[in-house]
């Protein structure tokens, strides 16, 4: 620092308002050497003390003056003013960050419930169950339901089905009974065994269904059909499950195989809860009508002819599909004698000989469901 | 000032109390007579209770305070420089101070047991103060009565900072030298 330097802040340093540390180590540093400029600020800090003005107190009466002033300039202050004067109070406090911020918050909050909407498909589904008519397949994009629903939807579509069968149905399979079979056990049991059928012209519909439909995971899809046409059934099924689960378009088409799948592999026994499931979920729809035929073929394949029965009178109620329902309630009427006759001399024997006559002769006798079978 | 802002009149009389005597002495020194002075004083507190909507509390208050008092001077003064022309008071020299600045300045009458030399003294710092340039006085009084840093009055003046220094230091220097002529003129009486 340089004389001319330290003229330019010896007011600074006499006042105390030099706040650079770097610039006041300077200034005294020079001081230290420079004889003409300690000089300066000896003289000016002389100067400053002997000049402070002693300050005056104004009269006594004018605190009393101002303050009666300003009470009555106050009262003449006009509303706009008064006005003015809260909103320039309410704005310090409004510009403040903390509120802004929180503001930002609660904006974030509010748009985040706004868009918030229920999933795709879940308000028809409440408007099928209160009125008791499944919904087709395509509209459903859902997740498969949970079993506890799938067998109230199985018991709800029992009740009318009772009804309309009457008597004839009998007492041995009662609604809670096949709600109950639809949530129970719908693995496939490696001691049950059935012959693997290929996929017949029934599955026509189905794949009508598949057709206008883009999958969520259609490489997912296609694996899965891809092991099912090799015959391996057994992951098929999984694969399938699977799919039907995450819901989208090729649920239905998904469901239906997977059934088919344990039919194949497991046998009727275990796959007729799961074509009653499936025929519950997508009800009049194609894949619900093809897992109405295979429920009744397969009722028909474990001697439950009344069961079938009931399924092929429901058939018949569609136009589509009354000349075949007829034609397949007419092959009922020999099947049940037979059935009868057949199982006077085989009571006693064990289970596995009653399921696996009725099988035989099903498939001998009905080569058209045995086209629609696997 | 916030407090104020809101409607406590009571935060009138705080402001009114801390501020007063500094601000009395300002106008005093600035105007030089106590009367216009007393007017001067009670007209800025008037204009603070009229504006205080307009503060903004980006600056300090007393910034702000003594912005309005200026304006206040400097416009008497203007007026006062327009009537002297037409004044009948005889006029007064201008190293005597005037029967008003004694009456105002409470040590000059209340203190008759202090020394003659002390009294003078201060009596003659007050007229050196009250002799400087008005551009040198102005700056003097903001840095001194009012205690406002070189920076604010040179935002307050609308003056360059090392333009406001310059003011302080010659005021400085020639306030030195009236007092070191009357300590000569003490030591060496007649």
């Amino acid at each position: 620092m340089d004389c001319e330097h330290f003229d330019q802040i010896v007011l600074d340093l006499l006042y105390g308002e030099l706040t650079e540390g770097e610039t006041l180590l300077a200034a005294r540093r020079h001081l230290e050497r420079c004889d003409r400029c300690s000089g300066v600020l000896s003289s000016l800090r002389s100067a400053r003390q002997a000049t402070s003005l002693p300050k005056v107190d104004p009269p006594a009466d004018l605190r009393h003056r101002l303050l009666d002033a300003a009470r009555a300039a106050q009262h003449q202050v006009p509303w706009k003013s008064r006005v003015g004067r809260w909103v320039s109070w309410a704005g310090s406090y409004a510009m403040r960050p903390q509120l802004a911020m929180a503001a930002l918050l609660m904006l974030m909050i509010g748009s985040s419930l706004m868009l918030l909407r229920a999933r795709p498909g879940q308000a028809e589904r409440v408007r099928i169950t209160e009125q008791g008519t499944p919904e087709g397949d395509h509209e459903d994009s859902s997740p498969s339901p949970a079993p506890e629903r799938v067998a109230l939807r199985t018991a709800e579509l029992a009740a009318p089905r009772a009804e309309a069968s009457g008597a004839s149905r009998g007492a041995d399979t009662p609604a809670p009974q096949e709600a109950r079979k639809a949530t129970g056990d719908n693995e496939p049991s490696p001691q049950a065994a059935a012959a693997p059928a290929e996929p017949g012209a029934a599955a026509g519909q189905a794949a009508n269904a598949e057709a206008d439909t883009e999958a969520a995971a259609p490489d997912e899809f296609a694996a899965a059909m891809a092991m099912y046409n090799s015959g391996d059934y057994g992951n098929a099924f999984r694969a399938l499950d699977s799919v039907a689960n995450k819901g989208g378009p090729n649920a239905p088409s998904a469901a239906l195989h997977s059934a088919r799948a344990v039919r194949s592999s497991a046998g009727c026994a275990t796959a007729l809860p799961r074509f009653e499931s499936v025929m519950s979920r997508f009800g009049s729809s194609g894949v619900g009508i093809e897992a109405r035929w295979e429920a009744a073929a397969c009722a028909r394949v474990l001697g439950d002819i009344a069961r079938a029965r009931q399924y092929y009178l429901e058939l018949a109620r569609l136009d589509a599909q009354r000349a075949r329902a007829e034609s397949e309630l007419a092959r009922l009427a020999p099947s049940n004698q037979q059935n009868a006759q057949r199982a006077a001399p085989a009571k006693g024997s064990s289970n596995r000989a009653q399921n696996r006559a009725p099988a035989a002769n099903t498939a001998n006798r009905n080569p058209q469901n045995s086209a629609n079978s696997f | 000032m916030l407090r104020f802002q809101r409607g406590e009149v009571s935060a009138f009389a705080t402001l009114v109390d801390r501020h007063q005597a500094a601000l009395f002495t300002f106008v005093l020194r600035f105007v030089r007579t106590a009367p216009a002075s007393e007017d001067i004083l009670q007209e800025t507190f008037l204009r603070v209770v009229q504006n205080a909507a307009d503060y903004k509390h980006e600056a300090r208050f007393s910034t702000w305070l003594y912005a309005i008092a200026r304006n206040l001077c400097i416009d008497h003064l203007r007026k006062a420089s327009l009537r002297n022309h037409d004044s009948f008071d005889p006029p007064r020299a201008d190293n005597e101070p005037s029967p008003a600045d004694r009456l105002a300045d409470p040590h000059h009458a209340s203190s008759p047991e202090r020394s003659a030399l002390s009294h003078e003294l201060r009596d003659h710092l007050t007229q050196a103060v009250e002799a400087l340039p008005d551009d040198q006085r102005e700056v003097f009084l903001l840095r001194e009565v009012a205690n406002l840093p070189f920076k604010e009055i040179a935002q307050l003046t609308g003056t360059p900072e090392n333009t406001v220094k310059s003011r302080m230091r010659y005021a400085l220097e020639r306030l030195q030298e009236a007092l070191a002529e009357f300590a000569h003129e003490a030591r060496e009486p007649g």
